[in-house]
């Protein structure tokens, strides 16, 4: 079983490439909110978040999205554990940067779509990920993404959470389990 | 995570950790009812028949507003009391139910039993909405969860039962799982209106409401029905009320966090009056709209994901 | 006919042995232990290995005919004694319409002599219609043939109705047989009020019901020094009071059913109808009491208090389903059971059935005897088998002991001379 990582420190070097893309694409960042998919995307998001604010010096608002329920697949397998959703603000009229750690088919994006689209009307939703790893079923691409790394079906890419959330933690690309 | 009961009888057939994960998955479901769009598509394409033989509607608008908003389709229907013991039974209405393909089918009955027969018999869930005076799962769930929102914990709690326990599916179902969550459980009535073996619940019982007042985290009113004067169980409302009626001067001994709980509908005047039940420590509307999220997360665990694996 | 090898057990003269039976015309012509030269004639049952007793006399039996056909009748209650070695059943009267008058038995009695299986003794009602009001026709009654009064499935509320009737069945000699239980404590109950009861949800009898009636039968029966048989006693309590009317001399028989004497209220658990019955069953202490009662001879005999219900009428709700078990099938194998379970002493038990009950009816039956009716009950004692519907020949299934396992089973029914059962 091969497994390449990469470690904190290139993880680091993407969120930086991604900053800049956002810097350059946004002049003003007054209605600018951050929604970060549970739980991968929450912890790219947290990150993100404070490197813009250092850079840019603006409060950025953040959420955490949680797409159990809105899932296409639940009659098919195991359900899987509910969490709540936490956006603490209204999404209505905001630019809503949805943040996840990797894009893969792309349905868990359209859940997330669905589920932002039930709590209020954003102007604009943007999709960020860490990383593209192909193998989409769903016409939905990234507004920003930080690598392409083509995998095929049999491989799983993940983002270990360390325990210590403030540390960026490593990535794993290995062979999937089922 | 698997969830292993196809079906929801009893607190009974509930371990201590089930219980547990059913308390912790609520809140999830909760906020869904604070969103301006109370809708999840979760259960889209679900049939869930309300089979009610026994009035009620808060209990079905409940289990109705809950399966809706996880984007069931419901069908509720009602029959009288006496129709079927003539007519067609209960299990022959259900064949007849089954036969169209519900995914669940939730059932108030006033008989103790067959709605667990009924689920041994359907292939799809059974939830039980009250039995007789066998038990009312999903009112004890969302009693726990009340009070464990509202303190914290249900470990070392002090809970204390009030009204006609006999006859009560309301005290059996809180007392088996308050007692299997560790908290501690008195039950107060008259010496006629205690069920027999009572003991065995692992419960504290008494006949005098006053003494206990000052140690109780929660005091739950149960309601006593006119129907049980005739049976010799008790004398009256006058009298009842003045030994066993939760009033301001009662009130006034509570420990000042303990609140008031009721399953509903109340007998003010009766357990219950004007001054208890709308005061600040009664969070009986808080129970109200628990039960709607108690009543969507089963409605998840039972339906939501595949039960063969 | 012979019946050759079998072990010969007679309660009422006290033998057990290894022997033949010679019978002709109806009759038990010979009784030999230890054999007889003759013994190889043509007409003979080989029933070496085979335990020969009295055919059993069953004196609490609901054939519900006439009027619940659909239940049973007449001829497949027949069927089903035969096939449990019952050869005499006593007939309840609450059947439609109540045997309360001289046609109604009239009609049993003719019935039954059409059948010729075995012997159905009816019993007429103690009030007309089982209302608890007016005295029956008993004396009208008794010359078309009942032995015996009862309005079980009913008792009699009124004091004064069972002191008037106490000294009235006796005018005619007619024993009473009486059903006890106080309507206002037993209520709206469904099994045995306690613990279980209420953890099931189910409203309870308590044992109150059964023993304030006994008490109160008793008391009458004391007064009048007139012979009473309280039936289907499954209360320790009442047993106790049963007991201490004894030990003062009060003339009182009773007899107690193989469920109450098997089964406890934990065969409820799972709501099966078919372990709703009145008296329900109770604990484990009354039914260890009732155990011991029978062993002291405090309790007099075993009846089934055979009750057929339809499926249908079983398949409802807990709450809503008839009373009552059938049991003349497994009266025998319950029998048996005790035997073996308990260590219960065997003529004892069988006299239960047999010697006792005929003698309390007065009806010739329940004896092997030289010049009495050849009603003997052919066992095999060693015989493993559980009870399913398919065994059963009554016509319904309500059976408290399905799938339960015996050991001891029927192999051959002879009434009157004749085999009218062959397993």
């Amino acid at each position: 079983m091969t497994t390449q990582t990469l470690n904190p420190k290139e993880i680091q070097t993407l969120l930086r490439k991604l900053v800049r893309g956002l810097t350059q694409r946004f002049a003003q960042w007054d209605d600018v909110v951050f929604i970060g998919i549970r739980s991968g995307g929450e912890h790219i998001a947290r990150h993100l978040v404070r490197l813009l604010e250092a850079k840019t010096g603006a409060c950025l608002p953040m959420g955490v999205l949680d797409i159990a329920l809105y899932r296409d697949d639940l009659s098919k397998r195991l359900y899987p554990e509910v969490r709540p959703t936490e956006i603490p603000f209204d999404v209505s009229n905001k630019i809503v940067i949805l943040v996840d750690d990797v894009i893969n088919t792309g349905r868990t994006v359209r859940a997330a779509i669905e589920h932002i689209v039930d709590l209020g009307r954003p102007r604009r939703i943007y999709l960020l990920t860490l990383f593209d790893r192909g193998g989409r079923e769903l016409p939905i691409q990234p507004d920003f993404v930080g690598r392409v790394v083509s995998l095929p079906p049999d491989k799983v890419l993940k983002i270990l959470i360390p325990e210590d959330e403030t540390a960026l933690g490593e990535v794993l690309i290995s062979e999937a389990k089922r | 995570m698997n969830w292993p009961h196809k079906d929801l009888i009893g607190i009974a057939d509930l371990a201590a950790g089930e219980i547990e994960t059913i308390l912790d998955m609520t809140p999830s479901f909760k906020e869904i009812s604070q969103r301006d769009i109370k809708k999840v598509p979760t259960l889209r394409g679900k049939t869930v028949v309300l089979l009610f033989y026994e009035a009620s509607t808060r209990t079905r608008l409940s289990f109705e507003i809950a399966a809706k908003r996880l984007s069931a389709d419901t069908v509720a229907i009602s029959q009288s009391g006496s129709s079927f013991e003539k007519g067609e039974t209960m299990l022959d209405a259900a064949k007849n139910i089954m036969a169209m393909n519900p995914d669940c089918i939730v059932i108030r009955y006033p008989f103790a039993g067959t709605v667990a027969r009924l689920a041994k018999i359907m292939p799809c869930s059974v939830l039980n909405a009250g039995d007789g005076f066998h038990e009312h799962p999903t009112q004890a769930l969302l009693d726990m969860y009340s009070m464990r929102e509202h303190f914290g914990t249900l470990t070392g709690l002090h809970v204390v039962m009030v009204g006609d326990i006999r006859h009560s599916r309301v005290a059996r179902s809180n007392a088996y799982g308050l007692t299997k969550m560790g908290a501690r459980v008195t039950l107060v009535a008259p010496q006629t209106l205690l069920p027999p073996g009572v003991a065995t619940w692992g419960v504290d019982v008494s006949t005098d409401f006053d003494p206990v007042i000052p140690l109780a985290d929660v005091i739950m009113m149960l309601r006593v029905q006119k129907e049980r004067i005739a049976e010799h169980l008790f004398s009256g409302d006058r009298e009842y009320a003045s030994f066993y009626g939760l009033n301001q001067q009662r009130m006034q001994r509570m420990k000042k966090h303990a609140v008031i709980m009721h399953p509903g509908p109340m007998n003010r005047g009766v357990e219950i009056n004007h001054d208890t039940a709308d005061s600040p420590r009664a969070i009986i509307l808080n129970q109200v709209e628990n039960g709607v999220a108690i009543r969507m997360t089963l409605l998840y665990l039972c339906l939501g994901g595949s039960n063969v694996d | 006919m012979w019946i050759k090898g079998a072990r010969i057990l007679d309660p009422a003269s006290g033998l057990d042995s290894p022997g033949d039976l010679l019978i002709e015309k109806g009759h038990i012509a010979g009784i030999y232990p230890g054999g007889h030269n003759d013994a190889h004639q043509q007409n003979a049952i080989d029933a070496r290995g085979l335990w020969a007793l009295p055919g059993l006399v069953d004196m609490h039996v609901h054939l519900r005919d006439p009027g619940y056909e659909y239940k049973e009748d007449l001829y497949s209650g027949s069927l089903a004694a035969a096939a449990g070695g019952v050869t005499t059943v006593l007939a309840m009267a609450n059947t439609n319409p109540v045997n309360d008058n001289a046609s109604v038995t009239q009609y049993i009695v003719e019935r039954v002599k059409d059948i010729g299986l075995i012997r159905v003794l009816p019993a007429g009602a103690v009030t007309k219609g089982l209302l608890g009001k007016e005295l029956s026709e008993m004396g009208l009654m008794k010359i078309a043939g009942i032995v015996a009064v009862s309005d079980d499935g009913r008792p009699i509320e009124s004091a004064s109705t069972m002191r008037r009737a106490l000294e009235y069945a006796a005018t005619f000699r007619l024993p009473l047989i009486v059903h006890c239980q106080d309507l206002s404590l037993s209520g709206k109950g469904v099994m045995h009020e306690g613990a279980l009861s209420s953890s099931l949800g189910l409203p309870g009898i308590p044992r109150l019901a059964e023993d304030v009636m006994v008490a109160r039968d008793l008391t009458i029966c004391e007064d009048l020094k007139i012979p009473l048989h309280i039936t289907h006693v499954s209360s320790r309590n009442s047993l106790a009071i049963i007991r201490h009317a004894r030990e003062r001399g009060v003339p009182v028989t009773c007899d107690v059913t193989p469920h109450n004497l098997l089964l406890t209220e934990t065969r409820v658990a799972e709501y099966d109808t078919n372990a709703k019955m009145y008296p329900p069953l109770r604990e484990e202490s009354d039914r260890m009491a009732l155990i011991h009662g029978l062993s002291a001879g405090i309790i007099d005999c075993i009846a089934s208090d055979h009750a057929p219900h339809a499926y249908d009428e079983k398949d409802l709700d807990f709450d809503l389903a008839p009373f009552g078990t059938i049991g003349l099938q497994t009266l025998l194998p319950a029998l048996l059971k005790l035997h073996y379970d308990h260590k219960l002493d065997l003529l004892k038990l069988i006299a239960a059935a047999t010697v006792n009950p005929a003698r309390i009816l007065g009806v010739e039956a329940g004896t092997l005897t030289v010049g009495g009716p050849a009603d003997i009950a052919l066992v095999n004692p060693e015989a493993v088998w559980t009870l399913t519907e398919d065994i059963i020949r009554s016509k319904s299934k309500n059976s408290a002991f399905l799938g339960m396992q015996f050991k001891g089973r029927v192999a051959y029914t002879v009434c009157q001379g004749r085999i009218v059962y062959q397993g």
